[in-house]
């Protein structure tokens, strides 16, 4: 049969159908929402309602949950693996060269430094290289949903993208290691002098932190052609 | 036809399969293939696909690609490198295991497929 193209009124159907379900994933929604469309263009106006049950049958509130639980879970491990592989990569072939110039660049900055003060914005470039990706990945993010929060408009939850969610998690930790890495040796350890070591302890956590933004950044670059960040 | 256990352990296998030889596919153009090659014998519920394709997917075998149509985003799935590798290695284990299976159910006859 020829495929027609749907009214608006059932269009407006099958997305009040599927915001019944409330997903926030916009991966799975927007899945869904092409399988239901996909699906009911095959049949006739007579037969819509049929098939729109059935598909609900089908695409029932517990298995969709189920799903969108489930990909949540493998967006996060999928970054987390990615990440991974970026950080591997830059000690194999040619990139360790790039990787040993950020390197002794860092630490020679580290060693020339002369206060407190100048270790502080040290330390905080590669935080501040994360806040800047993280306005721009948001910009990103919120262009790239657009389309799917217009379709759902009124479903009462927010829409957000299963693998923008990790990132954004993993932009802040830096955020949050960073207090810990500050506050915790003095809490801990209240007469430990760091002063003689205290460069060459902000230099190598800079390293840790400009290796880790650039790698997090590589990871949206990978993920932003093919998915919805 | 109830053939549903016999499916569930090979969908991965026809998934991989049917990306091999179409390239990208979204998942309701992977369900109607399957009816239209099998004349409707098989049919892939969409309760088995997605998990399948999602865990593809996180396995590092297929690829995505994200497009709009019609006023609708739309996602495609794609064989990956590994994936190719994957679908042949399967393809191989598939053709054993039916060769193997014909041996048990016509002991007499000596197995010739092409698959």
């Amino acid at each position: 049969m020829e495929r027609r193209v749907l009214s608006a009124s059932e269009l407006t159907e099958v997305q009040k159908s599927i915001m019944r379900k409330e997903i926030s994933s916009a991966e799975i929604l927007m899945e869904i929402y092409d399988h239901y469309i996909s699906h009911l263009q095959e049949f006739s106006e007579e037969q819509f309602s049929r098939e729109l049950f059935e598909l609900d049958q089908k695409f029932s509130y517990g298995y969709c949950h189920a799903l969108q639980s489930k990909f949540n879970k493998e967006a996060k491990a999928d970054i987390a693996k990615t990440q991974w592989m970026v950080i591997q990569k830059y000690f194999c072939g040619s990139r360790w060269l790039f990787l040993a110039g950020i390197l002794v660049l860092v630490f020679y900055i580290s060693t020339q430094t002369r206060s407190q003060q100048e270790l502080g914005i040290l330390l905080l470039s590669p935080l501040i290289l994360l806040v800047f990706a993280n306005f721009a990945f948001d910009y990103q993010n919120f262009k790239k949903l657009r389309p799917i929060k217009k379709t759902f408009k009124g479903i009462g939850i927010p829409i957000y993208s299963s693998l923008a969610r990790p990132i954004s998690e993993r932009i802040y930790l830096p955020v949050l290691l960073a207090q810990v890495l500050v506050y915790l040796p003095k809490i801990i350890f209240p007469n430990l002098e760091l002063a003689p070591f205290l460069s060459a302890l902000a230099g190598m956590i800079t390293v840790l932190l400009t290796l880790y933004a650039i790698s997090l950044l590589e990871v949206w670059k990978i993920k932003s052609k093919t998915a919805l960040i | 036809m109830s053939n549903n256990n016999l499916i569930k352990g090979s969908l991965q296998t026809i998934i991989l399969k049917l990306l091999e030889e179409n390239e990208r596919m979204y998942g309701y153009e992977i369900t109607q293939k399957v009816k239209e090659l099998t004349a409707g014998e098989i049919k892939i519920t969409e309760g088995a696909l997605y998990p399948a394709l999602h865990k593809l997917e996180a396995e590092g075998l297929l690829s995505t690609e994200i497009e709009q149509v019609d006023n609708r985003v739309r996602k495609y799935y794609s064989l990956t490198k590994s994936g190719k590798t994957e679908t042949a290695t399967k393809m191989s284990e598939l053709h054993a295991f039916v060769e193997n299976l014909q041996r048990i159910l016509n002991p007499g006859v000596e197995p010739k497929l092409g698959i």
